[in-house]
């Protein structure tokens, strides 16, 4: 019976090692990375133009597997993609474009100038609003053969270049063209550099590189993209070395820590994220502009960014637009003023009884701030912030709220015309608001299309008229001076407080790859990072044998080896017993 | 005669304990604020002009009278046409079943080892009460009943996965290894460790308090006493008189665990990215994904009823009693 029993022990001992023969091993062809792990910190669907989710990392990651005419570089200046040549007329209103040739969608067949311009079209019969916005201006397209065709525009836009055709999917016509609902679509078939072979709901993706790519074959061939929604865990698993780079941006107070880790790089640059104290410009007695510039002497916004964000942002501009950013100035980064805010806020007839302020009728000045549960940088930030107004008499209390709640107060139904139930609510905007030149307009024009994400309901006829005047104008120069007198009027009236600009941390393991290029605000997961003559140089190397675990799985069959074995063994010795 | 009429009695509770289930399945998520639109309409949702916001509604129902939504809900969920999640994009049907097998591998692989480790160390406190063995067990299991399930988890990846590197940080698989058979098995255990570990470490309090205590009250019972004055044998005792009786408010515990274990494993989930039914429903309810909502819900209901349901058959068979209580 011992003998049987230790015959069985050695069978399942052979059986599980032998498991390690034929494991599957990557290959690589010369000069590139056969594989690379990045996290994705979000599920983004089947990733098609219609079904992924989010700006960042959704989009972003989309773009791998799908094209625009034009691309944002890093520096988010827009460059000539699948486009050869192009040529707009001088009232904005057509767009002339040659696409390059060879370009072919993942099914083999080729990109024509038919498939761009049913890219512009096809988004208006969908909900999608980003793409339904981008073709609501297109009057009609003109194609003249298969790789030449003119959009022609409603109304002339100087800046439909910057803003819709580096934005733009191209999808392919020849799976669109029948779907009435195009969320049924699957399959992710694009023109990109990557193809997405493979996506499982809540676990992961997987993208292999498109072999004669005709913009160069990409510098890492298959790229896993594992699912991961804890921030902290992506850390964990990039300090293991599971992952080799993530989607998700580093917390200010990792940045030391992976300063010191050896095998792990941190690349830097401004955010154009905007966090901002919104508020309620209709709540008495933030109608007056005297009480909305009193809030924002008394706030301490470089504290903010050396206590919230450990000295990785930048303060922010009460012009809305990011100092470092394309339409952005120094200008107009507040200093504190305690001196100026007590006078401000003595002048409204708010006086002190005890620590906090009372209005005439004696209603202590004391105001709920909302604040998204799940944001810990904006929670810290809200606590900041009513210390700070503290020291001039304002009571704040702080209200964290789940955000979907916080998102039905401060912006009931996602429609401004609905009323608010909020005073103040730290919130806050994604990197592309910031590239918007009409991104002021939005924030705050009292016409319910046109400011469409004016949530703290200000209303100035001077701004409506800088506005009219913005959107008639068609010379570059003379429209910036428009954007600059909004930036005056913004930093006078004060309809919302920009807190910070967090900075975006990347970090990644450099021995796996090394050519990430940091787009201005959004992150390193984009085209150029993988695509020779835009990925820095020296990047492609294979990535170094996970040494670790190899000898993880080892332990792990060993162990599970011991046990069985154990459990056999103890079995035979019962039988053993009871025989 | 009686038996059956009270069989068919608790047959109908329970069938009226799944339409109250039902009922709030589909009220809850629409009394929460809120709404789906930013996974219908996209990040520019704040674009939509009002005809557009309107129509989109209207394709999905969301416009109508709650009642003819519920008519709706009703119709879809006994056609098995469960539709499309908002924000997923996919059917229903496929989504969980590509969750259900990984939660009930965790929940119930966690069940029987807690529910084992905590049986065993109870009866072993309990035997031993007053002792210091009793106390040290006590002491060590409140300890590890008492962490947060995310900081636990964040330990157990930083020590046995980031430094030791023995177990995976995340997932239930590795991805695109192509593994089949015994590597696949072992690859999906070795990803189950961590987790499980958390959930196990996290709910072996319950049963070792409950297996502990009930034995301590039955220890003192007269029938005890009287066993014992007769010179049973101390094994028949433990085993025959005091065990079996122990066990029926240990099976209690163990059926509401496994509610919470199906459903509450979010935060576990969520830490290790393992995708069960628990982190489906947490990113349900932010989405406000209301058919996702309704129908996870629903099965995480019904399989807990069904636990209940086995659990009242399994108290008749344990305590005669109780199928003669009217």
């Amino acid at each position: 019976m011992k003998n049987r029993a230790i015959f069985n022990f050695a069978l399942v001992v052979l059986l599980i090692l032998s498991s390690f023969i034929g494991m599957p091993s990557g290959s690589m062809a010369e000069g590139k990375v056969s594989e690379l792990q990045i996290a994705i910190h979000r599920d983004e669907n089947t990733l098609t133009p219609f079904t992924y989710v989010t700006g960042y990392p959704g989009a972003a990651v989309l773009r791998l597997v799908f094209d625009s005419l034009f691309i944002l570089d890093e520096q988010n200046q827009p460059l000539p993609w699948m486009v050869a040549d192009y040529e707009v007329n001088a009232a904005f209103t057509e767009y002339r474009i040659s696409l390059l040739p060879g370009q072919f969608w993942h099914d083999g067949r080729p990109v024509t100038a038919d498939d761009v311009a049913f890219s512009f079209s096809y988004p208006l019969t969908q909900s999608q609003t980003r793409w339904r916005r981008i073709a609501a201006q297109v009057e009609s397209t003109d194609v003249t053969d298969e790789l030449n065709l003119t959009i022609r525009l409603k109304t002339g836009n100087p800046d439909f270049l910057s803003q819709a055709l580096t934005d733009m999917p191209i999808i392919p016509k020849h799976i669109y063209e029948n779907e009435v609902d195009a969320t049924m679509v699957g399959e992710a078939l694009g023109s990109g550099p990557y193809r997405l072979v493979e996506y499982e709901e809540g676990k992961h993706y997987i993208f292999e590189a498109v072999p004669g790519y005709f913009r160069g074959d990409a510098l890492v061939e298959r790229i896993v993209m594992p699912i991961i929604p804890d921030i902290t865990t992506i850390f964990q698993a990039l300090t293991a070395g599971s992952i080799h780079a993530t989607t998700a941006h580093v917390a200010p107070e990792l940045v030391s820590v992976f300063a010191a880790e050896r095998d792990i790089a941190v690349m830097s640059g401004p955010g154009l994220a905007t966090t901002l104290l919104q508020i309620n410009n209709e709540v008495y007695p933030f109608t007056l502009p005297e009480m909305r510039r009193a809030v924002m002497l008394a706030l301490d916004l470089q504290e903010l960014v050396d206590v919230v964000l450990l000295g990785h942002g930048d303060p922010g501009s009460l012009g809305f637009f990011h100092p470092a950013g394309i339409f952005g100035t120094d200008a107009f980064v507040p200093e504190r003023d305690l001196t100026k805010s007590n006078e401000l806020l003595d002048g409204l007839g708010f006086l002190r009884q005890g620590d906090f302020r009372v209005d005439g009728n004696g209603q202590p000045l004391s105001f709920e701030l909302l604040v998204a549960a799940n944001n810990p940088l904006r929670i810290r930030s809200a606590e900041l912030i009513a210390e700070q107004l503290k020291e001039v008499g304002i009571d704040i209390r702080v209200v964290s709220l789940e955000p979907t709640t916080l998102d039905e107060r401060v912006w009931p139904g996602f429609d401004v015309s609905q009323e608010r139930n909020y005073t103040l609510s730290i919130w806050g905007w994604s990197a592309p608001v910031q590239l918007r030149p009409d991104a002021l307009i939005q924030l705050a024009a009292t016409d319910h299309a046109m400011g469409s994400l004016n949530l703290g309901g200000f209303a100035s006829s001077e701004f409506e008229r800088l506005a009219e005047r913005f959107i008639t104008e068609m010379n570059a120069d003379a429209r910036k001076a428009i954007i600059d007198e909004m930036q005056v009027l913004f930093a006078r009236d004060i309809p919302l407080i920009p807190l910070f600009y967090q900075q975006v941390i990347m970090a990644y393991r450099p021995a796996a790859y090394a050519g990430w290029v940091l787009q201005q605000g959004e992150g390193i997961i984009n085209k150029m990072s993988f695509l020779p003559g835009f990925a820095r140089a020296g990047s492609a190397q294979e990535p170094q044998s996970d040494a670790a675990a190899d000898g993880r799985d080892f332990l792990f069959y060993l162990l599970l080896a011991g046990v069985l074995g154990a459990v056999i063994v103890v079995k035979g010795r019962k039988k053993g017993h009871a025989s | 005669m009686q038996v059956n009429w009270k069989r068919r009695r608790g047959t109908a509770q329970y069938l009226i304990l799944i339409l109250v289930v039902i009922t709030v399945n589909f009220a809850l998520p629409r009394m929460l604020p809120g709404n789906p639109l930013v996974f219908l309409a996209g990040e520019d949702v704040g674009l939509l002009s009002y005809a557009e916001r309107n129509e989109l509604l209207s394709r999905y129902n969301l416009d109508r009278p709650l009642p003819v939504q519920y008519v709706h809900y009703l119709r879809d969920l006994v056609t098995l046409q469960w539709g499309d999640s908002f924000s997923k994009r996919e059917p229903i049907w496929d989504i969980l079943w590509g969750r259900v097998p990984w939660t009930l591998l965790l929940a119930l692989s966690s069940i029987v080892l807690s529910s084992f480790f905590g049986a065993v160390l109870g009866v072993r406190a309990a035997m031993n009460r007053g002792r210091w063995s009793d106390i040290r067990l006590l002491l060590i299991v409140s300890f590890l009943g008492s962490f947060p399930s995310f900081w636990l988890g964040m330990v157990l990846i930083a020590v046995f996965a980031v430094q030791l590197n023995w177990f995976p940080v995340f997932g239930a698989y590795t991805v695109g290894t192509g593994y089949f058979g015994l590597q696949k098995l072992a690859d999906v255990l070795q990803h189950l460790t961590l987790p499980l570990l958390t959930l196990t470490l996290l709910s072996i309090g319950r049963y070792f308090l409950t297996m502990r205590y009930s034995l301590i009250e039955l220890m003192g019972e007269d029938y005890i006493i009287l066993a014992k004055a007769k010179g049973l044998p101390e094994r028949v005792i433990k085993y025959k008189y005091v065990m079996r009786n122990a066990l029926l408010p240990f099976i209690t515990v163990l059926m509401m665990d496994l509610g919470f274990v199906l459903s509450g494993a979010t935060v576990v989930e969520t830490v290790f990215a393992y995708p069960g039914l628990g982190r489906l429903m947490f990113e349900a309810v932010l989405a406000r994904d209301y058919p996702l909502l309704q129908y996870s819900f629903l099965v995480v209901a019904l399989i807990v009823i069904a636990f209940n349901y086995l659990a009242d058959r399994m108290y008749a068979y344990l305590d005669p009693r109780v199928g003669e209580e009217g």
